[in-house]
């Protein structure tokens, strides 16, 4: 029962005026982004503050969707959200199904060797020699694949199979499936919630890969969105004067900057709330056990 | 489990398939990066077998590939199949693969592919100080070129000796110094068109400069009735005075961080008129003359308040000044661009360049035969007709010619990214920093003759190149507190008296001592 008291009142508002403000604090930049990305350059230049533009212009978005390396790195960060988000749900669900069950031989052992994954990396140069022993420097399997799941989602996947009876098994096992037509035709279609979240959480890794594809991918056809916008956004130049190369070119205007900003994070912002029941649910599907 | 026969023959050998087809889909991938990070393997074979090589190279032989590694700082680099590029492929008769990295990230690209010993055959250094590339040139991993350049007489000629000095380590030359004009650097430029407005002439002393700024800001130079300009547009960082730090160095007339006394070398921060500075900034920031948040702005932002129009000083190279123009121009049609004024020189000091940047290293890995072949590619490369291409393209494509003068279609060569060729290989204009070609015709004259006036009394920075041992762990933390306390004392929370402490500090700490007896031996043994 939700009590009305005085009290209650004020609490309620109270918290209401607080979180209010702390929205605004925290929604102010994105929707100074969206603003700027929308202003004139002219405009722009001269007021030291745009909070809402005289003249609103496509011209920097124009220019962005114009330039071949932009349209083609959204494409690159597409396919590394769709394929890899694919592959890391394979691999990861069938590695905590396989793990959940008490049948397999060794178990107690994978997970150790899982669990030191999650507290030890080797750092940047070894994983750039394995990356290059592998060949597999300048493709983008490299980045698919140093990212393709990790310690944490297993052993969260795991804590929700377990919650499948064995009994489904032997189930499936009496109508003659063996252990992976049993794992691709009852255990995924009713593990799709967890699918579904931890699909999410997949593919915006994906979508932000930054520094992997920095390392790897030498091509710059090949290279995602994040490092194109990082080439855009922060400018080399101007660290300090006296180191600067006389050669270089002036940077891109700010409003070129804030339309690239928008157009790198439209995707998720676009997806994620058709995603967010699935999120709400998946989320505390490793918590509950039976 | 019970398995029945036929269906598990079946989907066993659907994945065995599924298998299959992954191994194969992943050697694919690996395949075509294998020929790249093994060409420079495959490209020396055929090049150790052939009979010794002359400076140009002839056509009937396979083009040399050569793999180059370095920065660009577009937003995006030029394509592999760049007209250009293409070009000079055919007239060097070699196969490029470059690999672009952006500048941002060009020191952690550069550290991993040291540490992985795959270096490429043209590696671009832009910091051949630097310990680690130090080391490993010492330790024999590149090559060192100043026996082989004297054969190359077109490339040779476009470095000048300077540059080739500022570089030797241990009196050898572990890469191509990439030239740069040594005159230029930026300086002060103020506002002509305010100081006519105010009466006041070209400033020369530092307080002269102090008196500009200061009118700059009480006294309306724009004429616009509104109180809405200061004097010097500036910042600093965390660790060095940054745009600020010009007005530092007309006191002490020294570029850098040491200074030349009585054939000692000093630090500049034991200078007492380090102390003068920081005593009239602080009287700057106490009256309004420096921005009010110059402490965390950053240098994009100075530059916007200059093109604003906000501000009457910045210290800026003048061949920069397009922008600048552009965006004031949008304000007031008419502007001239004449009225901004490269300052030749304050209280007799103005700085000088290193006349390079960065070196393009070659490493061992690569033959004898081969490195003379790359030579003889950068040499042709270095003549006229290609280098010219990097800032005017091809004719038909980036510029046309009209009544005998090349009229360049500057969105097309900057949309090309033809100014990145120019990290590679450069042929140093003198004028390059203060004079572009976009420029009319009387600014160019006017800023070549200032230059050439700063040029009398310009100041090196006598620090660059010297290597000391203590001071490369020491000076980090060093520079942050030097400049943590200058900052407080402009900003007033800080007493002038504090920099005193600071410097009598300096006397019993070893660290520093250590350096500055290494910078002494360095400089002594240069």
């Amino acid at each position: 029962m939700i009590s009305n008291s005085l009290g209650d009142r004020m609490f309620r508002i109270g918290n209401a005026i607080a979180l209010g403000l702390i929205t605004l604090i925290t929604a102010f930049p994105i929707y100074y982004v969206v603003v700027v990305s929308f202003t004139a350059p002219i405009e722009y230049i001269r007021k030291p503050l745009v909070l809402f533009p005289e003249e609103w212009s496509l011209a920097s978005y124009r220019y962005l969707l114009s330039t071949s390396a932009f349209p083609k790195a959204l494409g690159v960060s597409l396919f590394l959200a769709t394929v890899g988000t694919a592959c890391s749900l394979i691999v990861t669900s069938a590695l905590a199904y396989a793990l959940s069950r008490r049948r397999i031989y060794g178990r107690r052992t994978f997970q150790l060797l899982i669990l030191f994954t999650i507290l030890f990396s080797p750092g940047i140069i070894p994983h750039y020699i394995l990356i290059r022993e592998l060949h597999l420097i300048n493709s983008l399997w490299s980045v698919i694949l140093s990212s393709l799941t990790s310690g944490w989602y297993v052993i969260l996947m795991r804590g929700f199979y377990d919650s499948l009876p064995e009994e489904l098994d032997e189930a499936a096992a009496i109508d003659g499936c063996n252990d992976m037509t049993a794992f691709f035709r009852i255990v995924l279609p009713l593990s799709l919630p967890a699918l579904a979240a931890f699909g999410l959480f997949f593919a915006v890794g994906y979508w932000n890969q930054f520094f992997n594809a920095l390392l790897y991918l030498n091509d710059p056809d090949k290279w995602p969105i994040q490092v194109l916008l990082q080439n855009m956004l922060i400018d080399a130049s101007g660290s300090s004067l006296g180191d600067v190369d006389p050669l270089i070119q002036p940077p891109p205007s700010e409003t070129l900057k804030m339309a690239a900003v928008v157009i790198a994070i439209a995707p998720i912002i676009v997806v994620y709330p058709f995603l967010q029941k699935h999120f709400a649910k998946g989320a505390m599907v490793g918590s509950i056990k039976g | 489990m019970i398995r029945e026969g036929k269906r598990g023959k079946r989907s066993s050998s659907l994945l065995l398939a599924v298998v299959l087809l992954l191994a194969a889909l992943l050697s694919a991938c690996g395949g075509g990066s294998n020929s790249i990070s093994g060409g420079s393997q495959q490209g020396n074979a055929p090049n150790a077998s052939s009979n010794s090589q002359q400076g140009s190279p002839s056509a009937d032989e396979p083009p040399t590939e050569i793999r180059i590694m370095v920065h660009f700082f577009g937003a995006t680099p030029p394509a592999s199949d760049n007209a250009v590029k293409l070009k000079i492929e055919e007239a060097t008769n070699t196969k490029l693969d470059i690999q672009w990295v952006s500048a941002n990230n060009y020191k952690e690209k550069f550290n991993v592919t040291l540490a992985s010993g795959d270096i490429p055959d043209l590696i671009l250094v832009t910091d051949p100080f630097d310990p680690v590339f130090r080391r490993a040139a010492e330790q024999g991993a590149f090559w060192d070129v100043s026996p082989y350049i004297d054969e190359y007489s077109y490339m040779k000629e476009t470095i000048a000796p300077i540059a080739w000095d500022m570089t030797k380590i241990n009196g050898k030359n572990y890469g191509l110094p990439r030239p740069r004009p040594s005159e230029g650097e930026a300086f002060f430029i103020v506002r002509k068109d305010w100081l006519d407005n105010l009466g006041l002439s070209v400033p020369e002393t530092a307080e002269q400069l102090y008196e500009v700024m200061k009118a700059f800001t009480t006294q309306d130079p724009d004429k616009n009735s509104k109180d809405d300009t200061i004097g010097l547009a500036g910042q600093v960082d965390g660790s060095s005075m940054s745009t600020l730090a010009e007005f530092e160095r007309i006191f002490y007339q020294a570029y850098g961080n040491w200074k030349l006394q009585d054939g000692q070398l000093v630090h500049v921060v034991t200078l007492p008129e380090t102390r003068e500075a920081l005593v009239m900034l602080a009287q700057a920031y106490a009256e309004g003359l420096i921005p009010l948040d110059f402490a965390s702005m950053k240098l994009s932002q100075v530059k916007d308040m200059f093109k604003a129009g906000q501000a009457g000083i910045i210290v800026e190279k003048s061949g920069a000044l397009q922008e600048y123009y552009d965006a004031l121009k949008k304000i007031d049609p008419n502007f001239d661009m004449k009225n901004l004024l490269p300052l030749t020189s304050v209280n007799g000091y103005n700085p000088k360049g290193p006349g390079f940047s960065g070196v393009i290293a070659i490493p061992k890995s690569v033959s004898e035969d081969k490195l003379k072949k790359i030579l003889a590619a950068l040499d042709r490369w270095s003549q006229d007709d290609l280098f010219l291409m990097h800032s005017q393209g091809i004719e038909g494509i980036h510029h046309t010619v009209q009544d005998g003068k090349i009229v360049i279609d500057t969105e097309k060569v900057t949309a090309d990214g033809l100014g990145e060729f120019n990290q590679i290989l450069y042929v140093a204009d003198p004028y390059a920093s203060t004079v572009k070609r976009t420029f009319p015709e009387d600014v160019q004259e006017l800023y070549a003759s200032i230059q050439d006036e700063r040029a009398k009394t310009s100041v090196a920075n006598v620090g660059t190149g010297l290597y000391s041992e203590t001071g490369a762990t020491f000076m980090q933390e060093f520079n942050k507190t030097v400049q943590d306390l200058k900052t407080k004392i402009i900003l007033g929370v800080e007493p002038i008296e504090a920099w005193d402490a600071f410097v009598a500090s300096l006397d019993s700490n070893e660290s520093f001592k250590k350096t500055t007896a290494e910078m002494n031996e360095a400089y002594k043994n240069r």
